[in-house]
């Protein structure tokens, strides 16, 4: 992920990471939302999961697993999108949250949490349509 | 003119609808006598299964993690019958709830206010109620329908079907002191875990104990017969021989049983002896034990038996009810019985005189190197119909060995591993399967019209190793009971016994799968139509592949429409599987995994499955107390 995401964010619009993140939803916007809003869902659904009496992987290590992760997913997201921070950072974040978008989806295939698993699509959808409608400008910036 | 044209219309709707008018039952742990596990119910159908739903369902509350003051879990595994209008289910608090079979409510509940102490198994655990009623019941009079439930403390209450009170005619105050004819006071009450099989007016009963603590001066596993209205001892059949019982003991019948009506042969599932994993102290012979025995069952005389294992250092007990079924083969109808085992063998036996209708042979096994045992240089193998487990290991599980910096194989290399029946040693010997099965306590269903046999199975491996008294004693001494579970004392013998499954650090299983399936054989020819992995396996949560399978507790029942019912799997789900194919119709989640034998009947002509999901804490955290009724809507 990249050089090229990272340089969406911040090199190209000149601004503050986080300024970028959020100005960069003008030109990616859709992405980005469907990032934010899959990740509020997936952590709502894995929330739900966990505590469900008696549901199928109620309080199970991998419901509590995916409710960590999905809670991580919207505390990095969080970060990137409202907060000052270093570059360096700023693209660790984009990474780990990627990785954590695939690795909650392979969790929820085995937990065979069928909505999640489709939320965690939609993110890793969210990413690329992020990456494919940012790097254009990059290039011709 | 129209009277006449309405009851020729009622005449053949009574013709046509013969079933619609009599609700039809489920009336004993297996279904009927037989062990069939078979219901001509037919609303229910390959096409609409896919629409059921649940009807109703209830918490007993009977339920138990050692929590609040309880100090044992529970094992509730317990065929909910159905009869005298009303479901009946006994709960592993011994008590006994009376249900309405359309809406579950509760008509009465029975509570016998037993102590909750695990005295003879891990937990406490109860497989349910039998029923027995009058040939002419009197209105009005009680206890001429009852409801019997066991306990842990060998106690049987009887209580009455309609009003749940407790029968005063029967034995003391309707209570049964099965521990009178305990032969070894002070070791252990003779748990009646099983309920009674009930044969006119006759109670057989059985009990279950722990064969594995003891080496000598154990419980010998007698049977009574008792009658079913006052609890009088009518006979009892002694199945050890009386200069065995100094030295050993058990080899008793803890699981179900089956009668044929026709006959009133009775069909014991005899267990091993114990000690369990050493037999120096018992090598004459014990020609009644790991055997299928029949008895007259209203005298109590031996009709026939035929030893499955013999001089058992494996606990291969028959663990279920052998399924009575007449077979075609050969142009001829033969009266069969069909045993399955722990070690996945399947005989076919003629049931009226015992003879094998396909082959079984005496084959040679490892021998013991143990000293002081002798193992048996022989014994008896099935080839048709095939075997559920095959003799073959199925190699190290390369994920296991991996995971485990390759303990797996280190282990196999160090053991003993020889195919079926390698004795248990003191560098420990690889038993595949290993007392878990193979086939357990549900045993399997038959479809009588079609000549089908269904059976679930799990593939386990467990390690025997004995121990010389003086490790054992140095490697228990001072442990806490949970540190030292998994070993068995085998007192009054020179050796301790550890048994665990082969599993590495992570517990994670050591062989490769399938860990369960679930096969159809035609009886008349042996042959196997279908087999399938069953289940699924669940860890932390995640589904293990469906290709693996699930180790497997519980049995399945049999439609007459071409359905097959059945929890058993570790995944908590519940099942409706083609009859035809193997292949999954339906599944619904449940509280826990329902480890026990549904029952399928109809009130009012609607068709009703009903599983008890339990759970099982030897293999899964998740216990319940739910009883859960699915019907089309």
């Amino acid at each position: 992920m990249s050089a090229s995401f990272l340089e969406a964010y911040g090199v190209a619009m000149g601004n503050t990471l986080s300024e970028d993140w959020m100005q960069s939803r003008n030109s990616s916007t859709y992405g980005a939302w469907l990032v934010i809003i899959a990740a509020i869902v997936g952590f709502l659904v894995s929330l739900v999961a966990y505590f469900t009496p008696h549901g199928p992987i109620a309080d199970s290590w991998g419901a509590l697993l995916v409710l960590v992760s999905t809670a991580l997913m919207l505390v990095a997201l969080f970060l990137i999108s409202r907060v000052a921070i270093p570059r360096w950072f700023f693209g660790l974040l984009e990474v780990l949250i990627v990785i954590d978008i695939l690795c909650t989806g392979v969790c929820a295939y085995f937990l065979e949490a069928h909505v999640l698993l489709f939320f965690m699509a939609v993110a890793l959808l969210g990413c690329i349509l992020y990456v494919w409608r940012v790097s254009p400008r990059v290039s011709a910036g | 003119m129209f009277k006449a044209i309405f009851c020729a219309a009622a005449v053949l709707t009574l013709e046509i609808f013969p079933a619609a008018a009599a609700d039809q039952t489920w009336s004993t742990f297996n279904g009927d006598l037989m062990a069939q596990k078979y219901s001509t119910a037919t609303e229910i159908t390959p096409a609409n299964v896919k629409n059921l739903k649940i009807a109703w369902q209830v918490h007993t509350g009977d339920m138990s993690t050692k929590a609040f003051g309880v100090p044992a879990e529970t094992y509730f595994e317990a065929t909910p019958i159905f009869v005298n209008n009303t479901v009946y289910i006994g709960t592993p608090f011994y008590r006994i709830y009376a249900l309405a079979p359309d809406t579950g409510k509760v008509k009465w509940v029975f509570n016998p206010h037993e102590q909750l102490k695990a005295l003879t198994q891990p937990g406490m655990k109860s497989r349910g109620v039998a029923y027995w009623q009058a040939d002419q019941p009197v209105a009005g009079k009680p206890c001429q329908k009852i409801v019997y439930i066991g306990t842990m403390t060998a106690k049987l209450y009887a209580v009455d079907a309609d009003s749940g009170k407790a029968c005063s005619n029967f034995a003391k105050d309707g209570v049964l002191d099965i521990d009178q004819w305990n032969t070894a006071k002070g070791t252990w009450p003779l748990s009646i875990l099983q309920p009674p099989t009930v044969y006119r007016n006759m109670l057989i009963i059985g009990w279950g104990g722990k064969d594995w603590a003891i080496g000598r001066h154990a419980p010998a596993g007698n049977v009574f017969g008792v009658d079913a209205q006052t609890g009088q001892l009518k006979w009892t059949f002694n199945v050890l021989p009386p200069e065995a019982v100094k030295n050993s003991g058990t080899a008793n019948v803890w699981a179900s049983m089956s009668v044929d009506p026709k006959t009133g042969i009775v069909y014991l599932p005899v267990s091993s002896p114990s000690p369990n994993y050493w037999g120096g102290n018992r090598k004459e012979p014990l020609p009644y034990a790991t055997s299928i025995t029949a008895l007259d069952a209203m005298t109590g005389k031996v009709v026939w038996s035929r030893q499955l294992v013999h001089h058992d250092i494996w606990d291969f007990d028959n663990n279920s009810a052998p399924v009575l079924v007449d077979i075609r083969k050969d142009g001829k109808t033969i009266p069969a019985l069909v045993q399955s085992t722990k070690q996945g063998f399947l005989f076919v036996l003629n049931r009226t005189n015992g003879e094998p209708i396909y082959p079984i042979t005496e084959r040679p096994i490892p021998k013991s190197d143990i000293p002081g045992e002798q193992s048996s240089p022989t014994e008896p193998f099935e080839d048709i119909p095939e075997p559920t487990v095959p003799a073959k290991w199925p190699g190290t599980f390369w994920l296991a060995d991996l995971v485990s910096l390759g303990q797996c194989s280190r282990d196999v290399k160090r053991m003993r591993l020889e195919g079926r029946f390698t004795p248990p040693s003191l560098q420990g010997s690889i038993e595949y399967p290993g007392t878990t099965g193979g086939v357990e306590w549900g045993g399997g269903a038959v479809d009588p019209i079609r000549g089908i046999y269904v059976v679930n199975n799990s593939y386990t491996a467990q390690i025997y190793q004995l121990l010389k008294r003086t490790d054992y004693d140095a490697k228990t001494k001072g442990k806490s009971p949970d540190e030292i579970a998994d070993y068995f004392p085998q007192t009054g013998t020179p050796y301790g016994v550890y048994i665990h499954n082969f599993f590495n650090w992570m517990g994670m299983a050591c062989w490769a799968p399938p860990y369960g399936a679930i096969s159809a054989y035609d009886l008349s020819t042996g042959k196997q139509l279908w087999k399938k992995p069953f289940g699924q396996l669940q860890y932390w949560g995640f589904y293990m592949p469906k290709s693996w399978g699930s180790i497997t507790i519980g049995a399945p029942v049999i439609t007459k429409s071409g359905l097959i019912f059945i929890g058993g799997s570790m995944d908590s789900r519940v099942r409706a599987i083609d009859m035809k194919t193997g292949n999954e119709l339906w599944k619904a989640q449940v509280d826990a995994p329902s480890v026990a034998i549904p029952s399928v009947y109809t009130y009012k002509g609607k068709e009703y499955v009903v599983f008890s999901a339990g759970g099982n804490p030897l293999l899964t955290s998740r216990i319940s107390d739910q009883v859960v009724a699915f019907a089309l809507p």
